[in-house]
């Protein structure tokens, strides 16, 4: 290992955190949304939808997240004539951010595992619960939205902390469709020197302080979140 | 105020309610009595639709329903009409003392913040909880929590206040101060349909009493009638089994 090698390395990858930090936290905030209508649909065992994603979840669960990415990448490049064409629109394959393929690459991988949790917090919800918020006559979305949620939250933060970090981790896996990230940009950075054990220590280490701080804020959201209310064990 | 007629509700092959009916007039206080599983709290849980019952119709002030055709809005409308009291508080656990009664006030009512805050205040403050508005409910005693869980249902001005046993889950150094602010909430005139063992309250309280059993009603009276002149052999065993379990004072 060299010294020298192992700045430029780092220097790279830290330029590419920022690719990294967007891909994750947008994928989140969609398999935040998605995952919520897939818990209240299947645990409230919505007729035709509810059967339909239990396996379409199982399924999915199954696959390995590069695969998937692979499959995404190749099935996009495979239609996207036809879908240009479709939509009449004028733009080639190269006018297209890749990241946008990526996020749904990575939407596919982590949406069991976040449904899958919140559907965990909201069964941990006590149904008097609701039977409070409709006593006072809050209807069954205000009830979910001021007091279901708020609670589901707290219970979850834990697990989903977790969720994150392998949302997180996953994101390394872009280039294996060309995406640029954090691991990528380290390992371009390498190829004029063929340091890559520089490149790839370098990486690691830029994911485990971005680990660390999701980490950190999980906990600090943990106990804020604590305050007063009693803990479900 | 309150009519129920010949309400009927079955959980699956079980048939809980049998067509009982249930008369509740303005400012009222009518009390049901009945052995575990005769379908009192299935009876209250009804009325605000925490439980969709098979048959039957329900009267609320100026709201007529039938149990078979409810529209969403009837039940949005009733829900505003009657408040409801659990056994075991049911407060919301995310939300203080103070936010728990004025929650309702601010987006079912949609007062503004400050003038909800002022009746929630009062609210807490009648219940004798004005030191405790910015407790959660786990820091609470379950006495506590169920005058928050009446201070809620007060502070919405209901028609009518549903009790399903609210001293039930209590100490029973905590089940006289419960009683007693129920008795104000009586005062109050306001109308009350109150499911409970206690006897005495009956007696102290209610304008009328109401025996039910195996999901009808089968026997109702003041309480003079109920207690002192009972005509139905089914209510007498019931009402000697409470009396030998129970030591009440008898005023009459
Ligand atoms: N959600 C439910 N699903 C199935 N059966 C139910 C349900 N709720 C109540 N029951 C049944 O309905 C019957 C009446 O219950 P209910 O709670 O109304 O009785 P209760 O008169 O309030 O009794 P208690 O005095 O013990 O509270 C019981 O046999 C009970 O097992
Ligand atoms: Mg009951």
């Amino acid at each position: 290992m060299k010294a020298q090698y192992f700045f430029l390395c780092l220097e790279a990858a830290i330029r590419k955190i920022p690719q990294n930090l967007i891909m994750c936290f947008s994928t989140l905030a969609i398999c935040l949304a998605l995952g919520m209508v897939i818990a209240l649909i299947r645990t409230y065992r919505i007729p035709v939808l509810a059967p339909l994603l239990d396996i379409l979840m199982a399924v999915t669960k199954a696959f390995p997240a590069n695969l998937i990415l692979l499959i995404c990448i190749m099935a996009y490049t495979y239609t996207f004539n036809d879908i240009v064409t479709f939509l009449h629109l004028n733009i080639t394959i190269r006018d297209v951010n890749l990241i946008y393929i990526a996020i749904v690459g990575l939407i596919i991988v982590s949406l069991p595992g976040i449904s899958e949790v919140l559907r965990g917090g909201l069964l941990a919800i006590p149904k008097g619960q609701f039977e409070a918020g409709y006593s006072v006559g809050m209807t069954a979305f205000q009830t979910f939205r001021d007091i279901i949620l708020p609670q589901m939250f707290r219970v979850i933060i834990p697990v989903l902390t977790n969720s994150i970090l392998t949302l997180m981790k996953s994101t390394a896996l872009v280039n294996v469709m060309g995406v640029s990230d954090i691991l990528r940009g380290s390992i371009e950075a390498a190829t004029d020197a063929y340091c890559y054990l520089e490149a790839y220590v370098a990486a690691a280490l830029v994911f485990w302080v971005l680990g660390f701080m999701i980490e950190k804020i999980g906990r600090m959201l943990e106990a804020r979140f604590n305050k007063g209310i009693r803990q479900i064990s | 105020m309150l009519e129920i007629k010949n309400i009927h509700k079955n959980f699956g092959s079980l048939e809980v309610l049998k067509g009982a009916s249930i008369r509740v007039e303005a400012h009222q206080v009518v009390v049901i009595l009945g052995p575990s599983g005769s379908g009192k709290t299935t009876l209250l849980r009804c009325i605000n639709f925490l439980e969709h019952a098979d048959k039957g119709e329900l009267t609320v002030g100026d709201t007529k329903i039938d149990f078979e055709t409810v529209k969403r809005r009837e039940i949005r409308e009733v829900r505003k009409k009657v408040g409801f009291v659990f056994q075991n508080y049911n407060l919301f656990a995310n939300k203080t003392a103070i936010q728990n009664v004025m929650h309702g006030l601010i987006v079912v009512k949609k007062l503004p913040k400050a003038e909800a805050r002022k009746k929630a205040e009062e609210a807490l403050a009648w219940v004798k909880l004005s030191d405790k508005l910015d407790y959660y409910p786990s820091q609470l005693s379950g006495g506590q929590q169920q005058r928050v869980g009446i201070a809620r249902a007060i502070a919405m001005e209901p028609d009518i206040i549903l009790f399903d046993e609210p001293t039930s889950a209590l100490d029973p150094e905590l089940i006289g101060e419960t009683l007693e602010l129920m008795k104000n909430v009586a005062k109050r005139g306001i109308t009350m349909l109150v499911v409970t063992h206690e006897l005495s309250f009956a007696q102290d309280i209610a304008d009328k009493v109401i025996f039910m059993d195996g999901g009808v009603v089968v026997e109702e009276g003041t309480p003079d009638e109920l207690f002192n002149h009972t005509k139905e052999e089914r209510t007498k065993r019931f009402l000697a089994r409470i009396l030998s379990t129970k030591t009440i004072k008898t005023k009459v």
